[in-house]
């Protein structure tokens, strides 16, 4: 309920590989359930993807609800400093997803 | 000793009138039918086997978080269909604290499920509501099928505890201190650091919408971190202002236009935009609203009341014109038996007793008569608690078979008759009573 907010700024980003091509996927194609009034991912619920407790379940539903994807990797992408440097993005890999839904970190 | 005993009683168990929670009830039912239904539209997602799910381990004990996820696909499909008969239900006030306690269940039920979408500290806050509500069946004194089931004409100022109302005005200030206080102490750095002003700086995908003034605040940080502090004042004080007759009306304003705010800037849960406007008016004392209830009143009884013409000896049509007479929140109508009405002409000169005996006859103040389903359909538009039919009694084909139907009702009403052996449309209704 935002009692600390930092200057930094960290959020999962989900990529989907096919024909050897990685894209990256919106939010809204992996879960299309919509809110009322407010965007939930705008909350970055996403970011509970990054834990490594729900990565075995997450890799089954993207493959399960992405069945034309053969791989998926979620990765986590950190704005170290929004005020001083808000250009400088960080991006690495958590897991991967390789069919039939192992992964490896 | 005494003046403590005293302020308790005022506080928690003095009588008054419930209308607030029934006023109430269509807040809750707004704010958990937004947030429990969307993913209840998409199960695969959501709730099935298919579906991706965490649990809220510091909520629920792990041994129920465990029972609950070998829940089967029946069984979830099962609950999803009692949560929206009972939601349903709670909403039309019907068995309302049944409806609560099941619906609050299925809540929970879900929470436990999965809490991915809808675990939310004010989803937390709405639970807690629920709990409290069912607590008594009051939420369904009033603008409720309960009520018309019981015919109370004066639902509106039905006397209850106050102690209900009172406990969910507390969450609401509980909620505003707690989060006033977590921002300053305990690792909340509003006064230590600029969080306002980092907000303004937060990626497109963050939690800020694009509001007209971001631009302009993401360059001040200045005017940022005084916004911090103000807000900080805000969510300590305004409370307090709840409490206070003198105050309250500005307070219930401006805690109002506070969750505009929020919700206008930052993508909070609509809970706080649908409940939270809802309990700063529980602070209104319910005597205001039966005031300006009973104001309406008297100004239709000045104005001329439109007259119903109804069979007096028929005890369907007594205990029909009775649920008429709880749904006539403003006293538009003025029911009369047509059997004690010396010259029927001279309330209008096309009836005649066999008209009335026929059918109900409604009378407006302008002379516009109306008989049998019309007569209802006018009164969709008329009676605040029927305007919801208004449009469907009006959608073609529904007056034609609106038509017939009441005509068919009206030639066998004695079947309808609580006393069966009544089997003429004219039973002395001194034996329904």
């Amino acid at each position: 309920m935002f009692f600390q907010i930092g200057r930094s700024y960290g959020f999962a980003e989900v990529y989907a590989r096919k024909d050897n091509q990685w894209k990256l996927l919106k939010p809204h194609e992996i879960f299309k359930t919509r809110f009322v009034g407010y965007d939930n991912f705008r909350r970055n619920v996403l970011s509970v993807a990054l834990d490594p407790r729900y990565a075995a379940s997450f890799c089954r539903y993207l493959f399960w609800r992405l069945p034309q994807y053969e791989a998926f990797t979620v990765a986590w992408v950190e704005y170290p400093d929004l005020i001083e440097t808000p250009d400088d993005v960080v991006r690495q890999p958590a897991y991967r997803c390789e069919a039939p839904t192992t992964h490896d970190h | 000793m005494m003046t403590v005993s005293r302020l308790w009683h005022r506080a928690f168990l003095e009588r008054r009138p419930s209308i607030s929670l029934g006023l109430f009830r269509f807040a809750v039912t707004l704010t958990v039918g937004c947030h429990m239904i969307p993913p209840l539209l998409h199960m695969p997602e959501n709730y099935l086997s298919t579906a991706f799910k965490t649990k809220n381990a510091f909520f629920f004990p792990a041994w129920f978080l465990e029972w609950i996820e070998h829940s089967p696909d029946a069984m979830v499909w099962a609950m999803a269909g009692i949560f929206i008969l009972s939601w349903v239900m709670f909403a039309l006030g019907l068995k309302t604290q049944l409806a609560c306690l099941v619906m609050t269940g299925c809540c929970y039920y879900f929470y436990a499920l999965n809490s991915f979408h809808i675990g939310t500290l004010s989803f937390d806050i709405l639970l807690v509501t629920l709990v409290l509500l069912c607590t008594t069946s009051y939420l369904g004194d009033f603008l409720s099928l309960d009520s018309l089931r019981r015919g109370d004409v004066r639902s509106y100022k039905r006397l209850r505890p106050f102690f209900v109302q009172r406990l969910l005005q507390l969450p609401l200030l509980w909620t505003f201190w707690h989060t006033s206080i977590s921002k300053i102490t305990a690792g909340g750095n509003w006064l230590t650091e600029n969080p306002y002003y980092y907000l303004m700086h937060y990626p497109p995908m963050g939690v800020v919408r694009a509001f007209p003034l971001r631009p302009w605040l993401a360059q001040h940080p200045e005017i940022c971190y005084g916004l911090g502090i103000a807000l900080v004042i805000f969510e300590l004080t305004i409370p307090l202002g709840w409490f206070i007759p003198r105050t309250r009306t500005v307070a219930i304003v401006l805690g109002i236009a506070f969750q505009l705010m929020l919700w206008f800037t930052l993508h909070v849960p609509t809970i706080f935009l649908f409940l939270f406007p809802p309990m700063m008016m529980l602070f209104v004392a319910p005597e205001v609203w039966v005031s300006w209830i009973e104001e309406q009143q008297e100004k239709w009884a000045a104005r001329g009341r439109a007259i119903l013409l109804y069979d007096g000896q028929c005890g369907f049509c007594v205990s029909s014109v009775r649920r008429l007479r709880v749904l006539d929140l403003f006293g538009w109508l003025d029911p009369l038996d047509f059997h004690r009405q010396p010259a029927l002409d001279a309330l209008h000169p096309s009836l005649t007793p066999a008209r009335c005996h026929s059918e109900m006859i409604l009378i407006e103040s302008n002379g516009r008569l109306s008989g049998g389903f019309d007569a209802f359909a006018r009164l969709s538009l008329r009676l605040p608690l029927l305007l919801g039919l208004a449009p469907l009694l009006r959608f073609p084909g529904i007056p034609w078979l609106g038509r017939r139907i009441y005509r068919w009702i009206a030639a066998h009403r004695y079947l309808f008759h609580r006393n069966i052996s009544c089997e003429t449309n004219q039973c002395n209704t001194r034996s329904f009573n």
